[in-house]
Protein backbone atom coordinates (compact mmCIF):
# COMPACT_ATOMS: atom_id res chain seq x y z
CA UNK A 1 0.00 0.00 0.00
CA UNK A 2 1.45 3.35 -0.95
CA UNK A 3 1.91 6.09 1.60
CA UNK A 4 -0.63 8.16 -0.20
CA UNK A 5 -3.47 5.68 0.16
CA UNK A 6 -2.44 4.95 3.76
CA UNK A 7 -2.58 8.64 4.49
CA UNK A 8 -5.94 8.95 2.81
CA UNK A 9 -7.34 6.00 4.76
CA UNK A 10 -6.04 7.34 8.04
CA UNK A 11 -7.64 10.67 7.47
CA UNK A 12 -10.71 10.05 5.36
CA UNK A 13 -13.07 9.34 8.27
CA UNK A 14 -11.75 11.93 10.70
CA UNK A 15 -13.00 15.50 10.60
CA UNK A 16 -10.24 18.09 10.33
CA UNK A 17 -11.12 19.66 13.69
CA UNK A 18 -10.48 16.48 15.67
CA UNK A 19 -7.31 15.83 13.71
CA UNK A 20 -6.13 19.28 14.61
CA UNK A 21 -6.63 18.66 18.33
CA UNK A 22 -4.39 15.67 18.15
CA UNK A 23 -1.73 17.54 16.14
CA UNK A 24 -2.17 15.03 13.35
CA UNK A 25 -2.32 17.29 10.35
CA UNK A 26 1.15 17.93 9.10
CA UNK A 27 1.89 20.98 6.97
CA UNK A 28 5.04 21.92 5.12
CA UNK A 29 5.81 25.64 4.90
CA UNK A 30 8.28 26.53 2.14
CA UNK A 31 9.35 30.16 2.48
CA UNK A 32 12.76 31.76 2.15
CA UNK A 33 12.07 34.83 4.27
CA UNK A 34 12.79 33.82 7.85
CA UNK A 35 10.48 36.33 9.52
CA UNK A 36 7.49 35.46 7.33
CA UNK A 37 8.15 31.77 7.81
CA UNK A 38 8.34 32.08 11.59
CA UNK A 39 5.20 34.19 11.73
CA UNK A 40 3.21 31.78 9.61
CA UNK A 41 4.57 28.68 11.32
CA UNK A 42 3.75 30.21 14.74
CA UNK A 43 0.21 30.95 13.60
CA UNK A 44 -0.32 27.47 12.15
CA UNK A 45 1.05 25.80 15.29
CA UNK A 46 -1.30 27.82 17.47
CA UNK A 47 -4.11 26.59 15.22
CA UNK A 48 -3.14 23.03 16.09
CA UNK A 49 -1.25 21.96 12.98
CA UNK A 50 2.03 20.18 13.17
CA UNK A 51 4.41 22.07 10.92
CA UNK A 52 7.68 21.29 9.16
CA UNK A 53 9.67 23.97 7.37
CA UNK A 54 11.85 24.40 4.32
CA UNK A 55 13.60 27.51 3.00
CA UNK A 56 14.34 26.40 -0.55
CA UNK A 57 13.15 24.02 -3.24
CA UNK A 58 15.66 21.22 -2.64
CA UNK A 59 14.89 21.18 1.07
CA UNK A 60 11.17 21.22 0.30
CA UNK A 61 11.51 18.05 -1.81
CA UNK A 62 13.58 16.35 0.90
CA UNK A 63 10.93 17.23 3.49
CA UNK A 64 8.11 15.97 1.25
CA UNK A 65 9.92 12.62 0.88
CA UNK A 66 10.74 12.33 4.59
CA UNK A 67 7.68 13.80 6.27
CA UNK A 68 4.78 13.16 3.85
CA UNK A 69 2.93 16.36 4.77
CA UNK A 70 -0.84 16.55 4.22
CA UNK A 71 -0.54 19.96 2.62
CA UNK A 72 2.19 22.29 1.38
CA UNK A 73 2.29 26.08 1.57
CA UNK A 74 4.72 26.93 -1.19
CA UNK A 75 6.52 30.15 -2.07
CA UNK A 76 7.51 30.50 -5.75
CA UNK A 77 10.59 32.71 -5.74
CA UNK A 78 13.15 30.63 -3.87
CA UNK A 79 16.92 30.28 -4.00
CA UNK A 80 18.00 27.28 -6.11
CA UNK A 81 15.05 25.17 -7.27
CA UNK A 82 12.08 27.52 -7.24
CA UNK A 83 8.47 26.80 -6.40
CA UNK A 84 7.61 25.95 -10.00
CA UNK A 85 10.42 23.38 -9.91
CA UNK A 86 8.93 21.81 -6.79
CA UNK A 87 5.48 21.68 -8.40
CA UNK A 88 6.94 20.18 -11.57
CA UNK A 89 8.74 17.44 -9.62
CA UNK A 90 5.55 16.62 -7.70
CA UNK A 91 3.63 16.42 -10.97
CA UNK A 92 6.21 14.03 -12.43
CA UNK A 93 6.42 11.75 -9.41
CA UNK A 94 3.01 10.59 -8.18
CA UNK A 95 4.45 9.35 -4.87
CA UNK A 96 5.32 12.95 -3.94
CA UNK A 97 1.98 14.42 -4.95
CA UNK A 98 0.57 16.59 -2.15
CA UNK A 99 -2.16 19.25 -2.21
CA UNK A 100 -0.41 22.59 -2.46
CA UNK A 101 -1.37 26.18 -1.80
CA UNK A 102 0.95 28.56 -3.59
CA UNK A 103 1.78 31.53 -1.41
CA UNK A 104 3.78 34.01 -3.40
CA UNK A 105 4.20 37.64 -4.24
CA UNK A 106 4.14 36.88 -7.94
CA UNK A 107 0.62 37.03 -9.22
CA UNK A 108 0.33 37.73 -12.93
CA UNK A 109 -2.15 35.67 -14.91
CA UNK A 110 0.78 33.77 -16.46
CA UNK A 111 2.23 32.82 -13.08
CA UNK A 112 -1.15 31.76 -11.73
CA UNK A 113 -1.96 29.70 -14.83
CA UNK A 114 1.45 28.05 -14.72
CA UNK A 115 1.13 27.12 -11.04
CA UNK A 116 -2.41 25.78 -11.56
CA UNK A 117 -1.28 23.76 -14.59
CA UNK A 118 1.36 22.17 -12.39
CA UNK A 119 -1.40 21.08 -10.02
CA UNK A 120 -1.53 23.76 -7.30
CA UNK A 121 -4.90 23.90 -5.51
CA UNK A 122 -4.90 27.60 -4.70
CA UNK A 123 -2.84 30.68 -5.47
CA UNK A 124 -2.59 33.36 -2.79
CA UNK A 125 -0.65 36.61 -3.06
CA UNK A 126 1.09 37.10 0.27
CA UNK A 127 0.63 40.85 0.39
CA UNK A 128 -3.12 40.46 -0.21
CA UNK A 129 -3.90 37.98 2.57
CA UNK A 130 -3.47 37.88 6.34
CA UNK A 131 -2.14 34.80 8.15
CA UNK A 132 -5.68 34.23 9.43
CA UNK A 133 -7.03 34.09 5.86
CA UNK A 134 -4.27 31.66 4.95
CA UNK A 135 -5.25 29.39 7.89
CA UNK A 136 -8.86 29.42 6.68
CA UNK A 137 -7.80 28.54 3.14
CA UNK A 138 -5.61 25.72 4.47
CA UNK A 139 -8.59 24.24 6.32
CA UNK A 140 -10.79 24.58 3.26
CA UNK A 141 -8.32 22.79 1.01
CA UNK A 142 -7.75 20.04 3.60
CA UNK A 143 -11.50 19.60 3.92
CA UNK A 144 -12.02 19.39 0.18
CA UNK A 145 -9.11 17.10 -0.44
CA UNK A 146 -9.37 14.63 2.41
CA UNK A 147 -13.02 14.73 3.52
CA UNK A 148 -15.13 15.40 0.45
CA UNK A 149 -13.39 13.39 -2.21
CA UNK B 1 -2.89 43.01 -60.30
CA UNK B 2 -4.27 42.93 -63.84
CA UNK B 3 -1.59 42.25 -66.45
CA UNK B 4 -2.38 45.39 -68.45
CA UNK B 5 -1.60 47.59 -65.43
CA UNK B 6 1.82 46.08 -64.91
CA UNK B 7 4.99 47.99 -65.59
CA UNK B 8 6.22 45.07 -67.68
CA UNK B 9 3.23 45.25 -69.98
CA UNK B 10 3.60 48.97 -70.53
CA UNK B 11 7.33 48.88 -71.23
CA UNK B 12 6.94 45.91 -73.49
CA UNK B 13 4.28 47.40 -75.73
CA UNK B 14 5.90 50.82 -75.82
CA UNK B 15 9.17 49.34 -77.03
CA UNK B 16 7.49 47.08 -79.56
CA UNK B 17 5.48 50.02 -80.88
CA UNK B 18 8.59 52.20 -81.09
CA UNK B 19 10.31 49.58 -83.22
CA UNK B 20 7.42 48.60 -85.47
CA UNK B 21 5.40 51.78 -86.11
CA UNK B 22 8.21 53.89 -87.78
CA UNK B 23 9.09 50.86 -89.86
CA UNK B 24 5.52 50.41 -91.00
CA UNK B 25 5.13 54.11 -91.84
CA UNK B 26 8.39 54.37 -93.79
CA UNK B 27 7.65 51.21 -95.77
CA UNK B 28 4.18 52.57 -96.56
CA UNK B 29 5.70 55.79 -97.93
CA UNK B 30 8.36 53.94 -99.93
CA UNK B 31 5.87 51.61 -101.54
CA UNK B 32 3.60 54.53 -102.41
CA UNK B 33 6.38 56.63 -104.06
CA UNK B 34 7.86 53.67 -106.02
CA UNK B 35 4.44 52.52 -107.17
CA UNK B 36 3.71 55.62 -109.29
CA UNK B 37 7.20 55.62 -110.84
CA UNK B 38 7.11 51.92 -111.72
CA UNK B 39 3.65 52.02 -113.30
CA UNK B 40 4.75 55.08 -115.38
CA UNK B 41 7.91 53.40 -116.77
CA UNK B 42 6.99 49.71 -117.13
CA UNK B 43 4.05 47.81 -118.54
CA UNK B 44 1.13 46.93 -116.32
CA UNK B 45 2.01 43.19 -115.94
CA UNK B 46 5.69 43.77 -115.09
CA UNK B 47 4.75 46.57 -112.77
CA UNK B 48 2.29 44.26 -110.99
CA UNK B 49 5.03 41.65 -110.60
CA UNK B 50 7.59 44.08 -109.29
CA UNK B 51 5.13 45.64 -106.86
CA UNK B 52 4.23 42.21 -105.53
CA UNK B 53 7.96 41.49 -104.97
CA UNK B 54 8.46 44.77 -103.18
CA UNK B 55 5.41 44.03 -101.04
CA UNK B 56 6.83 40.63 -100.04
CA UNK B 57 10.25 42.12 -99.28
CA UNK B 58 8.80 44.85 -97.12
CA UNK B 59 6.59 42.35 -95.33
CA UNK B 60 9.61 40.15 -94.53
CA UNK B 61 11.64 43.10 -93.29
CA UNK B 62 8.64 44.21 -91.25
CA UNK B 63 8.28 40.74 -89.74
CA UNK B 64 11.99 40.60 -88.95
CA UNK B 65 11.92 43.98 -87.21
CA UNK B 66 8.78 42.97 -85.32
CA UNK B 67 10.41 39.79 -84.00
CA UNK B 68 13.65 41.55 -83.05
CA UNK B 69 11.86 44.42 -81.31
CA UNK B 70 9.53 42.06 -79.44
CA UNK B 71 12.49 40.08 -78.26
CA UNK B 72 14.44 43.17 -77.18
CA UNK B 73 11.37 44.71 -75.53
CA UNK B 74 10.78 41.54 -73.56
CA UNK B 75 14.36 41.44 -72.30
CA UNK B 76 14.48 45.13 -71.32
CA UNK B 77 11.04 45.15 -69.67
CA UNK B 78 11.81 42.03 -67.70
CA UNK B 79 15.10 43.52 -66.62
CA UNK B 80 13.28 46.45 -65.06
CA UNK B 81 10.23 44.72 -63.66
CA UNK B 82 11.85 41.61 -62.16
CA UNK B 83 13.93 43.37 -59.47
CA UNK B 84 10.90 45.49 -58.63
CA UNK B 85 8.86 42.33 -58.11
CA UNK B 86 11.56 40.94 -55.85
CA UNK B 87 11.62 44.18 -53.85
CA UNK B 88 7.83 44.23 -53.60
CA UNK B 89 7.78 40.68 -52.28
CA UNK B 90 10.51 41.54 -49.77
CA UNK B 91 8.63 44.62 -48.55
CA UNK B 92 5.46 42.55 -48.22
CA UNK B 93 7.25 39.98 -46.06
CA UNK B 94 8.79 42.72 -43.90
CA UNK B 95 5.38 44.26 -43.48
CA UNK B 96 4.28 40.92 -42.09
CA UNK B 97 7.08 41.10 -39.56
CA UNK B 98 9.71 38.86 -41.13
CA UNK B 99 12.97 40.76 -40.77
CA UNK B 100 15.31 37.96 -41.74
CA UNK B 101 15.21 39.09 -45.38
CA UNK B 102 18.24 40.09 -47.39
CA UNK B 103 18.03 40.57 -51.13
CA UNK B 104 20.88 39.58 -53.40
CA UNK B 105 21.33 42.12 -56.15
CA UNK B 106 24.51 41.94 -58.21
CA UNK B 107 23.65 44.86 -60.50
CA UNK B 108 25.60 48.06 -60.29
CA UNK B 109 22.89 50.34 -61.75
CA UNK B 110 20.20 52.37 -59.99
CA UNK B 111 18.23 49.26 -59.07
CA UNK B 112 21.35 47.75 -57.55
CA UNK B 113 21.80 50.86 -55.39
CA UNK B 114 18.17 50.69 -54.34
CA UNK B 115 18.68 47.08 -53.30
CA UNK B 116 21.71 47.98 -51.21
CA UNK B 117 19.83 50.75 -49.43
CA UNK B 118 16.98 48.36 -48.89
CA UNK B 119 19.22 45.82 -47.20
CA UNK B 120 20.73 48.55 -45.04
CA UNK B 121 17.27 49.77 -44.00
CA UNK B 122 16.10 46.28 -43.07
CA UNK B 123 19.23 45.88 -40.96
CA UNK B 124 18.46 49.07 -39.07
CA UNK B 125 14.83 48.07 -38.47
CA UNK B 126 16.01 44.71 -37.22
CA UNK B 127 18.42 46.35 -34.78
CA UNK B 128 15.73 48.66 -33.46
CA UNK B 129 13.30 45.81 -33.05
CA UNK B 130 15.83 43.69 -31.23
CA UNK B 131 16.64 46.57 -28.93
CA UNK B 132 12.95 47.10 -28.21
CA UNK B 133 12.44 43.43 -27.47
CA UNK B 134 15.39 43.51 -25.12
CA UNK B 135 14.03 46.61 -23.36
CA UNK B 136 10.61 45.02 -23.04
CA UNK B 137 12.16 41.85 -21.63
CA UNK B 138 14.25 43.83 -19.16
CA UNK B 139 11.21 45.85 -18.16
CA UNK B 140 9.10 42.83 -17.39
CA UNK B 141 12.00 41.26 -15.52
CA UNK B 142 12.37 44.47 -13.55
CA UNK B 143 8.68 44.49 -12.73
CA UNK B 144 8.78 40.90 -11.50
CA UNK B 145 11.76 41.64 -9.30
CA UNK B 146 10.34 44.94 -8.10
CA UNK B 147 7.00 43.34 -7.31
CA UNK B 148 8.67 40.68 -5.28
CA UNK B 149 11.03 43.09 -3.59
CA UNK B 150 8.27 45.56 -2.74
CA UNK B 151 5.66 43.02 -1.82
CA UNK B 152 7.86 41.03 0.52
CA UNK B 153 8.46 43.85 3.03
CA UNK B 154 4.81 44.89 2.62
CA UNK B 155 3.73 41.34 3.47
CA UNK B 156 6.04 41.29 6.47
CA UNK B 157 4.51 44.53 7.77
CA UNK B 158 0.99 43.29 7.05
CA UNK B 159 1.45 39.92 8.68
CA UNK B 160 3.15 41.53 11.68
CA UNK B 161 0.40 44.03 12.45
CA UNK B 162 -2.43 41.59 11.75
CA UNK B 163 -0.87 39.12 14.18
CA UNK B 164 -0.58 41.85 16.79
CA UNK B 165 -4.12 43.11 16.09
CA UNK B 166 -5.46 39.54 16.26
CA UNK B 167 -4.06 39.36 19.78
CA UNK B 168 -1.56 36.65 18.96
CA UNK B 169 1.01 38.42 21.13
CA UNK B 170 -1.25 39.30 24.04
CA UNK B 171 -4.06 41.80 24.54
CA UNK B 172 -3.77 45.44 23.43
CA UNK B 173 -5.16 48.66 24.82
CA UNK B 174 -7.48 50.71 22.62
CA UNK B 175 -4.92 53.46 21.90
CA UNK B 176 -2.42 50.87 20.64
CA UNK B 177 -5.08 49.34 18.48
CA UNK B 178 -6.00 52.72 16.96
CA UNK B 179 -2.46 53.71 16.13
CA UNK B 180 -1.68 50.32 14.62
CA UNK B 181 -4.92 50.54 12.64
CA UNK B 182 -3.66 53.77 11.05
CA UNK B 183 -0.41 52.11 10.08
CA UNK B 184 -2.42 49.22 8.65
CA UNK B 185 -4.45 51.55 6.39
CA UNK B 186 -1.29 53.16 5.02
CA UNK B 187 0.27 49.77 4.39
CA UNK B 188 -2.86 48.54 2.63
CA UNK B 189 -2.80 51.52 0.29
CA UNK B 190 0.85 50.77 -0.52
CA UNK B 191 -0.11 47.18 -1.33
CA UNK B 192 -2.91 48.45 -3.56
CA UNK B 193 -0.50 50.83 -5.29
CA UNK B 194 1.98 48.05 -6.04
CA UNK B 195 -0.86 45.90 -7.34
CA UNK B 196 -2.13 48.68 -9.61
CA UNK B 197 1.39 49.45 -10.81
CA UNK B 198 1.83 45.83 -11.82
CA UNK B 199 -1.49 45.86 -13.67
CA UNK B 200 -0.64 49.13 -15.43
CA UNK B 201 2.77 47.81 -16.50
CA UNK B 202 1.26 44.60 -17.83
CA UNK B 203 -1.32 46.63 -19.72
CA UNK B 204 1.42 48.76 -21.27
CA UNK B 205 3.33 45.68 -22.35
CA UNK B 206 0.18 44.25 -23.85
CA UNK B 207 0.39 41.09 -21.76
CA UNK B 208 -2.44 41.61 -19.34
CA UNK B 209 -3.59 38.11 -20.25
CA UNK B 210 -7.25 38.37 -21.21
CA UNK B 211 -9.37 35.22 -21.08
CA UNK B 212 -12.64 35.91 -22.81
CA UNK B 213 -15.63 33.74 -21.99
CA UNK B 214 -19.42 33.90 -22.24
CA UNK B 215 -20.52 36.05 -19.31
CA UNK B 216 -24.00 36.80 -18.03
CA UNK B 217 -23.59 40.53 -17.45
CA UNK B 218 -26.61 40.92 -15.14
CA UNK B 219 -25.38 38.15 -12.86
CA UNK B 220 -21.90 39.66 -13.03
CA UNK B 221 -23.20 43.02 -11.80
CA UNK B 222 -25.17 41.36 -8.98
CA UNK B 223 -21.97 39.71 -7.82
CA UNK B 224 -20.15 43.03 -8.03
CA UNK B 225 -22.90 44.67 -5.94
CA UNK B 226 -22.51 42.01 -3.24
CA UNK B 227 -18.79 42.64 -3.14
CA UNK B 228 -19.09 46.40 -2.82
CA UNK B 229 -22.07 46.50 -0.48
CA UNK B 230 -20.03 46.32 2.71
CA UNK B 231 -17.77 49.20 1.66
CA UNK B 232 -20.81 51.34 0.80
CA UNK B 233 -22.55 50.51 4.09
CA UNK B 234 -19.42 51.49 5.99
CA UNK B 235 -19.43 54.85 4.22
CA UNK B 236 -23.16 55.34 4.77
CA UNK B 237 -23.85 55.43 1.02
CA UNK B 238 -26.79 53.55 -0.47
CA UNK B 239 -25.74 51.30 -3.34
CA UNK B 240 -28.40 49.93 -5.69
CA UNK B 241 -28.60 47.93 -8.90
CA UNK B 242 -31.40 48.14 -11.51
CA UNK B 243 -31.41 45.77 -14.42
CA UNK B 244 -33.76 47.24 -17.04
CA UNK B 245 -33.15 44.71 -19.78
CA UNK B 246 -35.64 41.85 -19.91
CA UNK B 247 -33.34 39.50 -21.82
CA UNK B 248 -30.27 38.06 -20.23
CA UNK B 249 -27.36 40.06 -21.61
CA UNK B 250 -24.41 37.91 -22.56
CA UNK B 251 -21.00 39.38 -23.22
CA UNK B 252 -17.82 37.86 -24.47
CA UNK B 253 -15.72 39.10 -21.56
CA UNK B 254 -13.01 38.38 -19.04
CA UNK B 255 -15.02 38.54 -15.79
CA UNK B 256 -11.97 38.94 -13.57
CA UNK B 257 -10.66 41.94 -15.52
CA UNK B 258 -14.11 43.41 -15.96
CA UNK B 259 -14.58 43.22 -12.19
CA UNK B 260 -11.49 45.40 -11.80
CA UNK B 261 -12.73 47.84 -14.44
CA UNK B 262 -16.31 48.31 -13.24
CA UNK B 263 -15.21 47.86 -9.61
CA UNK B 264 -12.83 50.83 -9.86
CA UNK B 265 -15.64 53.10 -11.01
CA UNK B 266 -18.03 51.88 -8.31
CA UNK B 267 -15.28 52.27 -5.69
CA UNK B 268 -14.63 55.84 -6.81
CA UNK B 269 -18.36 56.63 -6.81
CA UNK B 270 -18.75 55.37 -3.24
CA UNK B 271 -15.49 56.87 -2.03
CA UNK B 272 -16.23 60.36 -3.30
CA UNK B 273 -19.86 60.48 -2.19
CA UNK B 274 -20.60 61.86 1.25
CA UNK B 275 -22.46 59.84 3.86
CA UNK B 276 -26.20 59.86 3.15
CA UNK B 277 -25.68 60.03 -0.60
CA UNK B 278 -26.43 57.34 -3.13
CA UNK B 279 -24.77 55.38 -5.90
CA UNK B 280 -27.05 53.77 -8.46
CA UNK B 281 -25.92 51.19 -10.98
CA UNK B 282 -28.23 50.44 -13.89
CA UNK B 283 -28.02 48.15 -16.88
CA UNK B 284 -29.74 48.71 -20.25
CA UNK B 285 -29.57 46.99 -23.60
CA UNK B 286 -28.95 49.17 -26.66
CA UNK B 287 -29.04 47.11 -29.87
CA UNK B 288 -25.77 45.21 -29.99
CA UNK B 289 -24.48 46.82 -26.82
CA UNK B 290 -24.97 46.64 -23.06
CA UNK B 291 -24.75 49.98 -21.27
CA UNK B 292 -24.00 50.32 -17.56
CA UNK B 293 -24.66 53.62 -15.87
CA UNK B 294 -23.06 54.39 -12.51
CA UNK B 295 -24.62 57.51 -11.07
CA UNK B 296 -23.49 59.08 -7.81
CA UNK B 297 -24.41 62.16 -5.78
CA UNK B 298 -20.77 62.83 -4.93
CA UNK B 299 -18.36 65.71 -5.23
CA UNK B 300 -18.25 65.66 -9.02
CA UNK B 301 -15.33 66.28 -11.33
CA UNK B 302 -13.92 69.78 -11.82
CA UNK B 303 -14.08 71.00 -15.46
CA UNK B 304 -10.29 71.34 -15.65
CA UNK B 305 -9.84 67.67 -14.72
CA UNK B 306 -12.22 66.27 -17.30
CA UNK B 307 -9.84 65.79 -20.19
CA UNK B 308 -7.11 64.07 -18.22
CA UNK B 309 -9.21 61.80 -16.03
CA UNK B 310 -8.23 58.55 -17.74
CA UNK B 311 -4.52 59.39 -17.79
CA UNK B 312 -2.02 57.48 -15.72
CA UNK B 313 -1.27 58.89 -12.25
CA UNK B 314 -3.82 61.65 -12.67
CA UNK B 315 -6.05 62.43 -9.73
CA UNK B 316 -8.80 65.00 -9.64
CA UNK B 317 -7.80 68.30 -7.98
CA UNK B 318 -10.75 68.13 -5.57
CA UNK B 319 -10.11 64.58 -4.38
CA UNK B 320 -6.43 65.13 -3.58
CA UNK B 321 -7.39 67.31 -0.60
CA UNK B 322 -10.23 65.04 0.40
CA UNK B 323 -8.41 61.74 0.58
CA UNK B 324 -4.78 60.86 0.35
CA UNK B 325 -5.60 57.31 -0.57
CA UNK B 326 -5.91 56.52 -4.27
CA UNK B 327 -3.22 55.67 -6.76
CA UNK B 328 -4.26 57.61 -9.84
CA UNK B 329 -4.15 54.37 -11.80
CA UNK B 330 -7.69 53.06 -11.37
CA UNK B 331 -9.36 54.81 -14.30
CA UNK B 332 -6.36 54.28 -16.57
CA UNK B 333 -6.69 50.54 -15.92
CA UNK B 334 -10.48 50.71 -16.29
CA UNK B 335 -10.30 52.42 -19.67
CA UNK B 336 -7.79 49.94 -21.04
CA UNK B 337 -9.85 46.97 -19.93
CA UNK B 338 -13.06 48.39 -21.42
CA UNK B 339 -11.36 49.26 -24.71
CA UNK B 340 -9.85 45.78 -24.88
CA UNK B 341 -13.39 44.45 -24.60
CA UNK B 342 -14.33 46.52 -27.66
CA UNK B 343 -16.24 48.98 -25.49
CA UNK B 344 -16.22 52.62 -24.48
CA UNK B 345 -16.25 54.48 -21.21
CA UNK B 346 -17.19 58.13 -20.64
CA UNK B 347 -18.80 60.35 -18.05
CA UNK B 348 -21.03 63.31 -17.34
CA UNK B 349 -20.30 65.37 -14.31
CA UNK B 350 -21.47 68.47 -12.59
CA UNK B 351 -18.95 69.88 -10.16
CA UNK B 352 -20.12 69.37 -6.53
CA UNK B 353 -23.39 67.76 -7.69
CA UNK B 354 -22.40 64.28 -8.81
CA UNK B 355 -21.02 62.18 -11.60
CA UNK B 356 -22.44 59.57 -13.95
CA UNK B 357 -20.10 57.11 -15.62
CA UNK B 358 -21.22 55.17 -18.69
CA UNK B 359 -19.72 51.89 -19.80
CA UNK B 360 -20.79 50.56 -23.17
CA UNK B 361 -19.80 46.98 -23.97
CA UNK B 362 -20.55 44.96 -27.12
CA UNK B 363 -22.92 42.05 -26.62
CA UNK B 364 -21.88 38.55 -27.49
CA UNK B 365 -23.18 38.53 -31.06
CA UNK B 366 -21.83 41.99 -31.90
CA UNK B 367 -19.03 42.27 -34.44
CA UNK B 368 -17.06 44.35 -31.94
CA UNK B 369 -17.13 41.56 -29.42
CA UNK B 370 -13.52 40.60 -28.66
CA UNK B 371 -12.17 37.18 -29.49
CA UNK B 372 -8.47 37.61 -29.27
CA UNK B 373 -6.67 40.75 -28.24
CA UNK B 374 -3.36 41.17 -29.92
CA UNK B 375 -0.67 43.66 -29.08
CA UNK B 376 -1.45 45.66 -32.22
CA UNK B 377 -5.07 46.15 -31.36
CA UNK B 378 -3.99 47.10 -27.88
CA UNK B 379 -1.62 49.77 -29.14
CA UNK B 380 -4.27 51.01 -31.52
CA UNK B 381 -6.70 51.21 -28.67
CA UNK B 382 -4.71 53.63 -26.52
Amino acid sequence: MSDDTKKAQETSSIPISSMLKRNETKLLVVEDDRFLRELLVGKLKREGFSVVEAFNGEEALTQIRAEHPHLILLDLVLPGTDGFGVLATMKEKPELKTPTIVLSNLGSREDIDKAMDYGAKEFMVKAHHTPQEIVERVKKVLDEHYLHQ
Amino acid sequence: MKIRYTLFFRFFWTLVALGVIPMAISSGFLVASYQTRITAVLGAVEAQDLLFNIGIQFFLIFLFVFIISTFAAFIISRNISRPLQVLTEAVRLIGKGNLKIKIHILRKDEIGVLGEFFNEMVGRIKDTQERQEEISRLKSEFITVAAHQLRTPLSIVKWAYTSVLDGDFGPMVEAQRTILGKAAIANESMIKLVHNLLDASRIEEGRFGYKFERTDFGAFLKKLLEEKKLFAEKKGVSLTLDIHSKDTLYLNADPEKLLIAVGNIVDNAVRYTASGGSVGISLDAEDAFAVVKIKDTGIGIAPEDKTRLFTKFYRGSNVMHLETEGTGLGLFITKNIIVSHGGEVWFDSEHTKGTTFFIKLPREASSKSPTNVSFESFVGAI
